[in-house]
């Protein structure tokens, strides 16, 4: 087959940031192709209404192709800060998670596919706190954003409005605001139960800010409240790129996706802007493909391991590295849970993922006992169905399991906190001298510790869950855990961080790269910090459509 | 948010590599103990074949486990899952869930045909009786307790190796049970859950329970 493999621009991936750029891109007219590493899912495919739905953890990896799954490897995990033994991982019936001296290797929970990680998503849609980009000036840690939330902000409304993102303007602990698209969904059962804790805490639990719709829109329905956004939302109610921003590019005549296309290097002209790319398309054959423009969107991951992995004369330390910051700064996830039982029947299994949220500790205060931001919630996570139950939270076997079972099914939830994991220049993607993957491309390696900050906030965390969840009334607490010794990451940002300085940044504040003008990389590589707790998808949705403007205008000044 | 799902992966993971080394040590477990283990004490072990049992075995049209192997399982996941007021394993058919998987899940079947046997002779051990089904409920349970908690009557390390296989067999059956237990619609009436999340969905999910003055 003659495929065409000259376009304007090439998108390497089709999550939170490629989705958006190709959908402003081919709006723009340009000729797009969107070269995805996973292939494409059905909606109607997903398991949640077949009886066996539960023992489908990850409808997105498939167990025969693992091979082509995420792949990464990680440098040796720390030895755990024993001053702080007391957070240890637990369950009233397992007992401890991790027993051993170590944390646990990094766990990541990325999808490939089109649509990215946002297939597996719950739909979180914040804008981050006007705070979130001033850590520097307004509290002298971390470093500023070269961009501020008045530069995102219009970004940020045409982000929501494109989506039809549900939410309540009336939240104090963000800035001031039109009203949502649509409505904020009705707090579940279980959330309200949960905020009596909240409010007796002097907390705020304020209902979410979420991609999943109120009320129909846009051809798709609005959401049925089953709770399992992270199998696949089969309703298409969850905003997931496949079905918002991919749906829009792809209906363009101007936009084409290849999908199970894995990049394994950008290339490069001999005047230094980058010419194309190097992929292997399902059958592992080479291809190549030129274009103006390469936009890079694989995730805080990928994209700095694509980076390194492309090599030349003029980059021997990977590409768009002059700076030595492509990989640095890694930014994990801290996070910690305390799954709270109540007597009563709160039928936590129902609704959506994360209803309600506190942002109280959001952005940083002078009298926290850390740096940076904390958000609190309410989650039933993986608390979904009977056999989930059955596994994590009912003691024993015989009548004993059956009655616990009978009585407490849909009795449990998780109050569960986000902090922020600020950057540093120890934590960080390199590629591993050793192992590649399917496509014999070298993989990243992962570097990322705790170091004295983050062990407070998660320590902070720990014991406010615990202190809500009794706040509430649980009669128990079945199960606590947290990144202190299990290293659970989904949001990883930073390593490709924007700024001013080309000494000290790799991106512009438009994602433009400071060595090679026409190479972007729209992801959550670009974030200098995380927002405080908050998710990062609208964050990039906002600056991906902010920088096709950029592009769009620079090209119309050129031409 | 979705990081709190990568706890539920870690889990999963050290799950798998639980498996692995449970599957490693049953082999290692063929080669050293049960060949000897099996001439040492072959005729208790010819005294657990179903000949020896007279009483009434499940029918049924199994692809896998034998009548006698069916129906001892039938017994232990009846023990797991019991049937009250509300349906048990039985009225789930687990057992005949089980064979269907064991049809496609070949590494599991060698530690069931294993485990049948080794309760069989944990019985002649403890109770002097040829097979478990021999046991009334009060000994079928004390036994499986017993293999749950890994221990052995035995001092040797052979027979000790065999607490440990029987402690494997045990976890793997509970967890197979709840797997095609709750995952049936008796299950679900078990607990009063109506099935699953789509396409019904719980457009009720905001309403609490019948009395709650909050409610919306």
């Amino acid at each position: 087959m003659n495929k065409r493999n000259e376009y304007d621009v090439c998108i390497i991936g089709s999550g939170a940031g490629g989705a958006v750029m190709a959908y402003a891109l081919g709006k723009a007219g340009f000729t797009v192709v969107v070269l995805e590493a996973g292939r494409r899912f059905k909606p109607l495919d997903y398991p949640t209404n077949k009886e066996t739905w539960e023992t489908t953890n990850n409808p997105f990896v498939n167990p025969e192709e693992r091979a082509k799954s995420y792949l990464y490897r990680y440098s040796e995990p720390e030895h755990l800060d024993l001053s702080y033994n007391y957070l240890r991982s637990k369950s009233k019936v397992h007992g401890f998670y991790n027993s051993g001296e170590k944390r646990t290797p990094p766990a990541l929970d990325r999808v490939k596919g089109v649509g990215g990680t946002t297939l597996r998503y719950q739909g979180e849609a914040h804008r981050f706190s006007p705070t979130s980009f001033r850590y520097r000036s307004l509290y002298g840690i971390a470093e500023d954003w070269p961009i501020t939330y008045e530069d995102l902000e219009p970004y940020y409304d045409k982000a929501e409005n494109i989506l039809g993102v549900a939410g309540s303007n009336k939240n104090p602990f963000k800035a001031p605001r039109g009203p949502f698209p649509l409505p904020h969904h009705p707090l579940s059962c279980a959330s309200r139960t949960v905020k009596k804790g909240f409010d007796k805490m002097g907390l705020h639990l304020l209902p979410n800010s979420l991609n999943i719709l109120s009320k129909s829109r846009d051809g798709r329905p609005a959401c049925n409240y089953c709770n399992g956004c992270y199998l696949g939302c089969k309703m298409r109610a969850k905003g997931s790129m496949d079905v918002t921003f991919m749906k829009k590019a792809e209906a363009m005549p101007n936009v084409e996706v290849r999908t199970e296309s894995v990049v394994s290097e950008i290339t490069m002209s001999r005047k230094g802007y980058v010419n194309g790319v190097i992929y292997f398309d399902a059958g592992r054959a080479e291809n190549r493909l030129r274009a103006g423009l390469v936009v890079l969107s694989a995730g805080a991951l990928e994209s700095p391991r694509l980076l390194l992995n492309s090599r030349s004369a003029l980059f021997p330390d990977g590409m768009s590295n002059s700076s030595g910051m492509v990989g640095k700064n890694f930014m994990e996830t801290l996070t910690c849970s305390a799954t709270a039982l109540f007597e009563e029947d709160i039928h936590s299994y129902k609704g959506l993922q994360v209803d309600s949220r506190a942002w109280d500790y959001n952005a940083p205060k002078k009298t926290n006992p850390f740096h940076g931001g904390v958000v609190f919630g309410v989650t039933a996570l993986d608390l979904l169905g009977p056999l989930s139950y059955a596994r994590l939270l009912a003691p024993g076997w015989g009548r004993q399991h059956k009655e616990f079972m009978r009585k407490y099914f849909g009795h449990a939830v998780n109050v569960f906190a986000v902090g922020e994991h600020l950057p540093n220049k120890s934590n960080m993607i390199t590629i591993d001298p050793h192992a590649v993957d399917y496509y014999r491309i070298p993989v990243a390696r992962i570097t990322s510790h705790l170091h004295d900050n983050d062990l407070r906030i998660i320590d902070f965390m720990v014991k406010k869950c615990r202190q809500i969840a009794e706040a509430a009334g649980a009669v128990e607490i079945l199960r606590e855990y947290s990144s202190y010794d299990l290293s659970m990451i989904s949001h990883i940002s930073g390593t490709c961080r924007m700024g001013n300085d080309p000494r000290k940044s790799v991106l512009s504040p438009f994602c433009q790269s400071h060595d090679i003008k026409n190479l972007f990389v729209v992801d959550s590589s670009c974030f200098v910090t995380e927002g405080g707790g908050d998710s990062p998808s609208l964050t990039i949705h906002a600056i991906a459509l902010r920088a096709a403007d950029y592009i769009v205008n620079e090209m119309k000044r050129v031409t | 948010m979705k990081f709190l799902e990568s706890l539920e992966k870690i889990i999963r993971l050290s799950l798998l590599s639980r498996r692995k080394v449970l599957g490693s040590l049953f082999v290692s477990f063929l080669t050293i103990v049960l060949k000897p283990l099996h001439s040492a004490l072959s005729s208790s072990y010819e005294a657990t074949t179903p000949g020896v049992f007279h009483g009434p075995l499940l029918k049924g049209d199994f692809q896998f486990l034998s009548p006698y192997q069916a129906t001892v399982l039938d017994e232990i996941t009846a023990l797991i899952i019991p049937s009250d007021a509300y349906p048990g394993a039985r009225e789930a058919g687990v057992v005949f869930k089980l064979d269907n998987h064991l049809a496609n899940a070949k590494r599991s079947r060698n530690l069931y045909r294993t485990g049948v046997q080794l309760l069989d002779y944990l019985t002649q051990e403890v109770y002097g009786k040829e097979s478990f089904l021999h046991l009334d409920e009060e000994g079928k349970k004390a036994l499986l307790q017993m293999a749950e908690s890994g221990k052995s009557t035995a001092t040797n390390t052979e027979q000790n190796r065999s607490g440990q296989t029987a402690q494997s067999f045990f976890l793997l059956v509970k967890r197979e049970a709840f797997e095609a237990f709750y995952t049936a619609p008796e299950g679900w009436q078990s607990v009063g859950y109506q099935g699953p999340p789509q396409w019904k969905g719980n457009r009720d999910y905001h309403r609490c329970a019948p009395g709650r003055k909050d409610d919306a």
